[in-house]
This record gives structure tokens, sequence and C-alpha cells, in this order.
């Protein structure tokens, strides 16, 4: 089904941390993108922070004061952001792949950055929706948003040294096309249902009578929706959502939004969008600028921009099974040969250089990537290796043959490769260093 | 406020010997205020250098650090530091005193007006600035007929006119202006050993240098043996105790320093100490060979001895770049014992044996630089000839000499007479047939001074020169730099007069011959 496997063999294995949030819709997103980084034949370990949640609300429930909860967790933060950075280091790790609200810091950023292990950081979230990203914007080697226009300006205003667009995935082991039991189909399934968090938009639109039979699963949903909440209000695990998507005739997708129209053409797609589409399931979902460049709008999805439109559009497809397996369909296919996680993380791999290593390379050999991130904060140095492919091997030798002496005016970053060279050769001759 | 860098990462003893060269860019008025750029380990003595007002210092950890084959990435933030350390300011002028290659692309990066010594062009291009330092480079290739002193090289690539005594190094309060005499008796007299050097080729037995501190001891001296903690294993050669004690390993340069403004005198290899003795105007028994020889190394000062192997067979072979001569080991004990002995002024004349020579520093009158006097030699040819090499370079690479109408080298002459008449044709602005002509009259005085003068061994380093020069001409036209060509040609040209038929049979040969035809 996914034909990454038969690259494996091609690939250097590479050593790669990822540290997941503590809780919160970034969490399966990091173990996704952890198990495709090994899907793709790398290392990877896994820090597992969900257990440490009970001990982060503990720091909360036990100081005396909102300051004290805030110092106790922060502290917890900071010390779960420097085990990653000991692991990595210890580990002598390639990469260390952040998700939003991993626990991070700028001091461990620059640590690693000094060790030369690259950091990359996927903000799975609206940039608008949070203020923590800004002061560590500019310390990652790379900077994934699911975010198109404004808001990667905004990520480079920051100081971000490389802003990548990197939409959301789906994990295919998790949702995919099940077969519910009878049992399973009574507890998930309905006509139409939703699966998200009480975002003042969609409160604001399923408070709408026309829309009182949606069914509902998620959490922060004011009290008003009691009746049409499922399970008691919580969030779901990701094999639950898989199991409501199966069994649900019409899947609503609405994006969220903190406040402004119901139906917000916003600038991602949420990780829903590819998940239901995996499960081989039928979804109406509301407009998203980047949505025509992921799917076929015409047939893979049908895509709304109004409350009214996706009242029509329910009532209509309610009637059209076959129409809505042909959708269900055609989704699926786009999102496993283009929108799974590892798609992703091979994307994200191949943004930072680090991707399809030949076999035949030494192991340490550097990429240009690599001197990218070495040569961090030197906007020079940084915009002459932009000029070379960023996967291609960067080796001292090479790169000092491309330079043209005694043809043009050197430039510094030039010269500072040729200082570099005649320090190797140098060093060499004085057994400083090996060969 | 004039600023000068002076990238001086090199070893101790070449450190020393270059700040003479600081003191005379400062009493010239071309520097005002002096940085260093010096290696990590010996940032601090740089900084007790008299005239350094400031000392940026490489570690060579950070920037080999991961620059080897197993480095996952390169250093680029450490060289990128290296290279805001050297641009913070903009100075006057840099001087790359370190001769590596890596101190040549150090000199290139650094934010200045004018770059002397080694470094790279606006387009990467190897270039040598500085006829006395193209000089050292070319006479690195053929080091026997190297006839100037290191300190000598350095100074007169600033200012021939520096007098002697300001040639010598200065260490902060440590330096004594006037040499010492050593007191005349042994008796309780302090003398420092230092049986070791950096490379092995200059050592002399450690077990000879236990038999000169045994011969110190039953004399009455106390014997204190120097050096680094590499060294400290040749301290099981001594006698130690009864008057000979060993603070190998133990001292700090300062510390030395201090041992040297105590001690009577030292006898030593060729090292950095004979540096620091020199500064501290300690006399010193150097024994020289392998790859260092006293004209190009010796203390400089005077009363200093200079034992050494004969340079053999100079005159009829080209000489290598590395090896000099035999090794030191050709010096014997008493060759040694000996010359202490005329040091402290217990015996008139020196006796040494066979295949050693005998020298004693002092000034040159003629080129303000140091000489080296010959106490007991068996090759005066080779004397003599090394002494006509000394002011040929002298002359040729003066500009004094060459103004000086006295001057009536055959190619200087009819060199001259040709750029004369080049000159005015110049005038009806005939630029094409101007360089036309400069370049046939350029590619005569060449062929000539290949054709007769380089056929000598003791010339083989003209050719290198020469071929530095040609690529590091500094001019902007064409026409400029043949003009700087045809300068350096007519002052080689009359030098020429330094090589007479006294000196050496083949020289008037070469003299008369050193005319070129001019067919303008």
């Amino acid at each position: 089904m996914i034909s990454f496997k038969k690259n494996i063999l091609k690939r250097k294995s590479l050593k790669v941390v990822v540290p997941t949030p503590l809780y919160g819709g970034s969490l399966p997103v990091a173990l996704h993108a952890a198990e495709a980084f090994e899907q793709l034949g790398h290392s990877v370990t896994l820090l597992s922070f969900e257990e440490q949640h009970k001990l982060y609300e503990l720091c909360g429930d036990s100081a005396h004061s909102k300051e004290a909860a805030r110092h106790l967790q922060g502290t917890l933060a900071v010390l779960l952001a420097d085990l990653t950075a000991e692991t990595a280091l210890k580990q002598d790790a390639d990469l260390v792949w952040f998700t939003a609200q991993s626990p991070v810091t700028v001091p461990v950023l620059r640590k690693l950055r000094q060790a030369g292990i690259r950091t990359a950081f996927w903000f799975v979230e609206s940039i608008q929706r949070f203020e923590y990203w800004k002061p560590l914007a500019a310390e990652f080697d790379c900077f994934f948003t699911i975010q198109q226009g404004d808001a990667q300006q905004e990520i480079e205003r920051a100081g971000a040294r490389r802003v990548e667009y990197l939409p959301c995935a789906a994990n295919p082991q998790f949702h995919c096309e099940r077969s519910l039991t009878d049992e399973e189909r009574a507890m998930y399934g309905s006509r139409v249902s939703f699966v998200g968090a009480g975002y003042p938009n969609r409160v604001e639109l399923f408070q709408k009578p026309e829309f009182r039979n949606i069914k509902i699963w998620g959490n922060d949903w004011p009290s008003s929706f009691r009746d049409g909440i499922a399970r008691d209000s919580r969030r779901l695990a990701s094999e639950e959502t898989a199991l409501v998507y199966c069994s649900t005739d019409i899947n609503v997708n609405i994006h969220s939004a903190s406040q402004g129209q119901l139906l917000h053409q916003g600038d991602f797609v949420n990780p829903r969008t590819f998940e239901i589409a995996a499960c081989g399931a039928f979804q109406i979902v509301d407009q998203q600028q980047p949505l025509h460049q992921l799917f076929d709008l015409t047939s893979e999805l049908v895509v709304v921009k109004s409350a009214r439109e996706l009242k029509d559009a329910i009532a209509h497809y309610a009637q059209l099974p076959e129409e809505r397996m042909q959708y269900a369909s055609k989704a699926q296919k786009r999102v496993l040969a283009e929108h799974t996680y590892v798609h992703r993380v091979e994307q994200a791999l191949r943004a930072m250089g680090m991707e399809s290593h030949p076999t035949t390379t030494a192991e340490a050999s550097p990429t240009i990537g690599d001197l990218v991130t070495a040569s961090w904060g030197d906007r020079e140095l940084m915009d002459y290796f932009d000029a070379f492919e960023s996967a291609s091997p960067a080796r001292l030798n090479e790169l000092v043959a491309k330079i043209p002496a005694g043809k043009r005016e050197l430039s510094r970053p030039e010269l500072l490769l040729l200082l570099m060279n005649e320090f190797r050769q140098w060093g060499i001759e004085k057994g400083a260093i090996e060969q | 406020m004039k600023r000068v860098l002076v990238i001086a990462v090199t070893r101790l003893g070449d450190l020393i010997q270059t700040e003479p060269m600081f003191r005379a860019l400062k009493a010239e008025g071309r520097a005002d205020h002096l940085t260093v750029l010096a290696e990590r380990s010996f940032a601090e003595i740089a900084e007790r250098l008299e005239c350094v007002d400031r000392v940026c210092a490489i570690d060579f950890a950070d920037v080999l650090g991961t620059l080897g084959s197993n480095s996952r990435t390169l250093p680029l933030s450490q060289y990128a530091g290296l290279y805001r350390a050297l641009s913070d300011t903009e100075y006057d002028e840099v001087w790359n005193v370190t001769h590596s290659r890596p101190s040549m692309v150090l000199t290139a990066l650094a934010r200045a007006n004018k770059r002397y010594g080694v470094t790279l062009d606006s387009h990467g291009m190897q270039i040598v600035r500085n006829e006395w330092i193209t000089y050292f480079f070319a006479a690195n290739l053929a080091r026997p007929w190297c006839a100037h002193n290191l300190v000598d090289i350095y100074v007169n690539a600033v200012s021939l006119q520096t007098p002697f005594d300001q040639r010598i190094p200065h260490f902060e309060s440590a330096t004594c202006k006037e040499p010492r005499l050593p007191r005349r008796e042994l008796r309780g007299a302090q003398v420092l050993l230092h049986p070791g050097a950096s490379q092995p080729d200059k050592r002399w037995p450690s077990q000879r240098f236990s038999q000169v501190a045994n011969w110190l001891k039953d004399r009455g001296a106390e014997v204190v043996l120097i050096g680094g903690r590499k060294e400290l294993k040749l301290e099981t050669e001594f006698p130690l105790g009864n008057g000979v004690r060993s603070l190998i390993g133990k001292t700090s340069v300062a510390e030395l320093f201090s041992l040297c403004a105590d001690a009577s005198f030292m006898v030593t290899c060729d090292s950095g100490p004979v540096h620091i003795a020199a500064a501290a105007g300690l006399p010193v028994v150097a024994i020289e060979g392998g790859s260092a020889h006293g004209f190009e190394t010796a203390p400089y000062g005077e009363r200093s001895l200079v034992l050494q192997p004969h340079l053999q067979n100079l005159m009829t072979r080209s000489p290598g770049k590395s090896l000099c001569s035999d090794a030191p080991s050709v010096v014997q004990v008493q060759d040694v014992t000996k010359a202490i002995e005329l040091l402290i002024g217990e015996r008139d004349s020196l006796f040494v044996s066979n295949g050693v020579s005998a020298y004693q520093t002092g000034r040159d009158e003629r080129t303000n630089g140091l000489n080296l006097t010959a106490l007991a030699t068996e090759q005066p040819e080779y004397e003599r000839a090394l002494d006509q090499l000394k002011l040929f370079w002298f002359h040729a690479l003066s500009r004094i000499s060459f103004n000086d109408s006295s001057a009536r080298g055959g190619l200087g002459e009819t060199f001259g007479e040709n750029m004369r008449a080049a000159r005015s044709l110049g005038t009806t602005n005939h630029g094409a047939r101007l360089l036309e002509i400069k370049a046939e009259a350029l590619k005569g005085a060449e062929q000539n001074l290949k054709r007769k003068l380089m056929q000598e061994p003791r010339f083989h380093h003209l050719q290198a020169f020469l071929q530095i020069a040609r690529g590091s001409l500094s001019g902007d036209t064409l026409e400029q730099q043949a003009n700087e060509l045809a300068d350096l040609y007519a002052r080689l040209g009359a030098a020429s007069e330094c090589l007479t038929a006294a000196s050496c049979s083949s020289t008037k040969q070469i003299q008369n011959s050193l005319e070129i035809e001019v067919t303008a």
C-alpha cells in the first residue's frame, strides 16, 4: 500500500529523538510522526511525556497560588526539555523533532545546535492562537507550519531561520477502514456527527436549530450541548475517532476558530480532514485556503462556505449513499498516496537536506543542510549555502574546489571555507586531526 | 590613530623574534595601536611584549576540533567568530609574520587597508606583499644561503634604518638593554642548560649536555636544567643533585625570563629559550645544526657564540629546503666547554673539532643587522659567499642603493637606459608600443638573470624570489606593473656590484655578463 519500504535500504538511518507534548491534540501528531520516522528506517527514541501530564496537573493543583503553579509547571517543562537534550546528546542524535506543545527551551535548542544536532519544530496549531512559539522560532533549524500565507511571514519576522509549509496528515495504521461490530456501530455510529473541541465558532454554528441533530464528540463544549454530546464530553483517543468516522454516514468537519465567521476560510487544513479521508469515510468540510492544493474539491471532498451550504449539503448527501462512497474512496486514495505522516516526514527531511543519503556516504559526512545549521545566525553564510542543493554532501574539499579562485572576487564565506581547508591540511600535516 | 594587526600564530621563538618589528612599526609612526593575533598558549607571552596593546587569541583546538574526517559538520560558527574577531576593527595595516597557509587566509579575511606578508588577493590568488618577506619565502627554499637573521628580515620589512640595539627583542622589564658580560669564573655562576629542541634534527645529544653539566659542576657552577613538560624524560640523563637541578617542566615563560635575568649564560640548541635568553640580554652558547643554522637563527645580540657543523658543499650543490647541515652531534663536548671558556674570558681564541664552525654574534655596521664573525672555521669560501649574498640582498631590497648614482651594476645601468627610452616614448601617447617595449626589456632582463646568475646554487632562491615577486605585483595597470618589475630588475642589477671578483672566482664573470641587449 505504501511505497516507502523499498527505499529504506537506500537510506542512511538517522537517529531521531521525538519528545511528545504532555497532552492535547499535538500529542498524537508527535506519536504518528515518530512512527513515520521508524517506518522510514530511522532509529527513533520516543520521549513520551504523556505520563508526566498527571505530574503537571499535580503541580497546578498543589500550588498555593497561580504564580506558584506556573513556577512548578514551568520547572517541570524545563526539566523535560533538558531531559530531551541530554537524551539527544547521549545518543549522538541527528535530529530532535519537536511538535507544538513539546517541552522545549531556548538554552536546550542552543545546546543541541552547538553539538551539531539539528532541530525541527512542527507547529500543528494556528500561530495566531498562541504566543509561546515566538521566542523559540529563531532557535530551530526548521520551523514547519501547517499554515500558508501571512503566517509564514510572521514566523520569519520572529527570526525563524527556515519556515516550511508542512500540512497535517493521517496515519493509516490508525485511521483506516474498519469493520465495526454491531456493538461498536451502536456506540459510535450516527447519521451525522462531528468530532472536535468546542471552539467558539463551532459552538455558535451547532447552536443553530438545523444542526441540533448532529452528534458531537469532544471536550470543552458548553453545558447547553449536554444532550448532543457523546461520551461524557471528553477528548477521544485516535483509535476511537476512527471508529466514529467509519460508522458515520456524514462526517461534518468544521475548522476551529476563536472568533470571526462561523465558517472562516482559514489558512490551514486540520488533521481531521486527512484522518476522515484515510478511514474511507465521507466528510463535508468548511472551505480552507490550502484545501484545493491537497485534494480535488470536485470529487474527493464536499466543501461548504456557509452554514446554509452546510445544511443543504447534509440534506443532499444524506440521500446519496453511492456518491458518498465515491467521494470517500477517492479522498482515501489521495491521502494514502500523498498525505500520510510518512510523506510529511519525507518532505521535512528533504527540506532539511537530511533525506536520501546514499549508503556509500560515510556515516559522518555532512550535507549542505548540516552546514546551514552550523552557520546559524550568520545570514551571509546561510545565504551562501542556500545556493546549493540542501541534501547534497558537503565535503570541504569539494566545496573548496567549487570556489572560482582567480576568476572573480571571493566572498567572505568562500574565504572562510578556504581558511578551514588550509587549517585542515595544516592539522593533518601536524598530526592533530585525522585525514 | 593608526591601527595595525600582526598575525603571529607561530611558535614561541618566532614570536619573540618578531617583537623588534612590532617596535619598528611604532617607531616609524605606522602604528599607534598594535594588535597581535597569537596562538592561545602564547597569548600570555604576546601580552608581555613591550609594545603590544592588544592580543587576540586563536585556539587550535577550536579551529581544528571538528575538521577531522569523522566530523558530522564543519565548525562554521567558530570560523565566523574568528572572522568577527578579525574584522571588528578596521586596520591601517595587517602584517602576516607566520608564513603558514592558514595565516595567509586569515590575513586576507582581516579588514585592512594594506596587507603585508603572504596573503590572498581579492580573487583568492596567493601573493606576498613586501620584498623582505618575499625574500624570506625564497630563502626558505634554500636555507643554507639565507644570510640574514630572522629578526633582521622582519625589521627590514618595516625599516632598514632601525639601529642594531633597537633590533634586540624586548620583553617588558626583564630585558637588559645592554648585554651582560658573564663573570670571569664559573665558581658560583648559575648556568642554564636547555637540552631540548622542538625538532629532533636540531637536538644535540643529551648525554653530551650531561657531560657539559658535569664539567660545569666540577668547576663550581650551579647548573639549572630548563625545558618544557615534553622534555621531562631528558632529566634522566643528568646527574641531578650536587650542583645540578632540574626545572624542566616547572617554569612558565615568565619565570624563565627571571631565571635568565639571574644567570651568567645559557647553553642550548636552536629553540625558543635561545631567543628568550637573547631578549633578556643573556649570553648564549648556541649549538646549531640540522634544519637550523646560525646565520639565520642565532641569538640576537652581541657576544653570544654559535657552534655548528660545516654547511658542506654548498658552493656546488643546490641546497634543499630543510636540511642545512649535518646533525648538531658533529659538535663535540670539548667544543662547547672551550666556547664557555672563551665566553667567560678564560681563553682568547677558540679551536674546535674538525667539521665544526664557531662564530660570535655582533653588529654589522653595513646593514644595521646581526653579524656572525668566524672564530674558527675551515670553510672561509662559504662564509665569504654568504657575506656577499647578504649584501646583495640588502642592496637589492633597499631602494636607497638604487637611488644612489654611484651604483653601476651592469644590469641596472643598461636597464635604466632602456627605461628612460621607454618613458620618452610614453610621452608620445603610444601606450601600446610603450608596453611592448617594456615587456621586451623585462623579458631580456629576466633571461639574463636566469642565464647568468641563477646557474649558481647560491642563487637558487633568486628564481623563487622573482616568481613570487612577479605574482605579487601591486600595480593596478599593466604599465604600473611593468614599472614595478623594471624597478626590481634594476635594483637586482645594481646589487650585483656586491659580487666582486675578489670574493668569488665566478662572480666577476657573472657581473660582466649581467647586461641586457636593448633592441627597442
